[in-house]
């Protein structure tokens, strides 16, 4: 597969690559899963917030670290 | 007749010049290597950030507690991921931005100029951000 897949603006990878894309609509929809998921079982708007921006810096982290590793172009 | 030739060759030549210096590319290359590392850590270094925010603001809220209570009971309940958040990944971006801005710092002659600086002051944020996870968990 051709890389790169993502490019880096400032703190943020965007996707350059279909890949990139698809893997970048994983994660949101992963992340609006986790939030319905927490939503249903947390007791007050708090306890949704809070819960769910742990998991979203966690899906944030886990996107950067592929977005990090397929942003270079492959050594020749 | 064929030296005249010579002297008109001598006239045009010119010094061989290099446009692109491949040591240009290996700083400009460490350089942007080293911001796509910060920005990685700095994701990954937002989590226990995060989880001290909300033992602070658990402090806060609850007088009867102090922040060394929290982290110890947050620790006593999960063992793996406080190890993980608050002991590997520190130390594992401590050593990865340090040998990113060592690379610069070689890269661009061993200067400790402004440019320097300007390039790798979010490397030594994010060395500064674990030093500070660190002493925390330790309290």
């Amino acid at each position: 597969m051709n890389l790169p897949w993502f490019k880096r603006i400032g703190i943020f990878f965007i996707p350059t690559a279909i890949i990139g894309w698809l893997i970048l609509l994983g994660g949101l929809a992963y992340a609006v899963y986790v939030f319905i998921d927490i939503d249903s079982r947390s007791h007050s708007v708090s306890d949704t917030l809070i819960n769910f921006v742990f998991n979203l810096l966690i899906i944030g982290a886990v996107y950067s670290l592929i977005a990090f590793l397929t942003s270079r172009t492959a050594k020749i | 007749m064929e030296m005249e030739n010579f002297e008109e060759k001598l006239t045009q030549m010119t010094k061989p010049e290099v446009t692109n210096l491949k040591h240009q590319d290996m700083l400009a290359n460490a350089i942007t290597k080293a911001k796509d590392k910060s920005v990685n850590s700095w994701w990954w270094l937002s989590i226990p950030l995060y989880l001290i925010v909300t033992l602070l603001m658990k402090t806060i809220f609850m007088p009867q507690t102090t922040l060394r209570l929290n982290i110890h009971d947050f620790t006593s309940r999960e063992i793996y991921s406080s190890i993980l958040f608050f002991i590997v990944l520190p130390i594992l971006f401590i050593v990865i931005n340090f040998i990113s801005i060592r690379n610069i710092y070689f890269l661009s002659g061993s200067q400790k100029s402004i440019s320097f600086l300007r390039a790798s002051w979010f490397n030594v944020l994010m060395i500064i951000f674990s030093i500070l996870i660190l002493i925390i968990y330790s309290l």
